[in-house]
């Protein structure tokens, strides 16, 4: 059934018809062209699709569109834009310190990484290296091992306290 | 995606009465398992 799903996305308010049934991932990528929210297993497990929905993280191929209707949604597209970086395009602490950090090689799993990483910095003031581990158990990378991710997090949360 | 349709209660009786109107509703909380399985159409 058609179904009219009003979001605010990045800042935007959007309002996009849609199906009922329509996954978030779907109105994100094929509706609105936001094709940084990947999806990779489509099934809820890899958190590549990680988006935030009213400030938490969710998987957006596991919420249905409807679900979201009214919420604010943040995706990697909509970083640059949050305060934190700068209008001119400069990256989020937390997307700088996985460039630092060399956290990522094919980088199909990064902006899941990043936005899970974004809301374990805000909900975690003490960040250290287990709670990252435990933190990012919903986001798979198949590349790099880890250890450069939970680096990239612990310094990308530390620019974020330091940033205010 | 398995043909279902979306109903947002606005209050426990609402949803009360929406599971109890057809049996074979389904409550939806976080969906990691229900939204997967019906996009895979696993169930029938």
């Amino acid at each position: 059934m058609s179904f009219t799903v009003a979001l605010t996305v990045n800042g935007r308010p959007v309002s996009v018809e849609t199906d009922e049934r329509a996954l978030l991932s779907s109105v994100l990528r094929e509706a609105l062209g936001l094709t940084g929210t990947h999806v990779g297993c489509d099934t809820s497990q890899c958190g590549a699709c990680v988006v935030l929905l009213d400030g938490r993280s969710v998987k957006a191929c596991t919420v249905l569109a409807a679900q979201a209707d009214g919420g604010e949604v943040l995706t990697v597209e909509g970083l640059a834009g949050e305060g934190l970086a700068g209008p001119d395009g400069s990256l989020h602490p937390m997307q700088a310190a996985f460039h630092e950090h060399h956290g990522l090689q094919c980088g199909f799993c990064t902006p899941g990484m990043v936005l899970s990483a974004i809301e374990l910095a805000r909900t975690t003031p003490d960040l250290d290296e287990q709670a990252v581990r435990d933190g990012l158990e919903g986001n798979l990378c198949r590349c790099t091992g880890y250890q450069n991710i939970v680096k990239a997090v612990l310094a990308g949360a530390a620019a974020m306290r330091a940033a205010g | 995606m398995y043909g279902f349709a979306y109903r947002r209660a606005a209050s426990l009786e609402e949803a009360a009465a929406l599971l109890a109107a057809d049996p074979d509703a389904k409550a939806l909380a976080g969906g990691q398992t229900l939204i997967p399985t019906l996009d895979r159409k696993s169930v029938v």
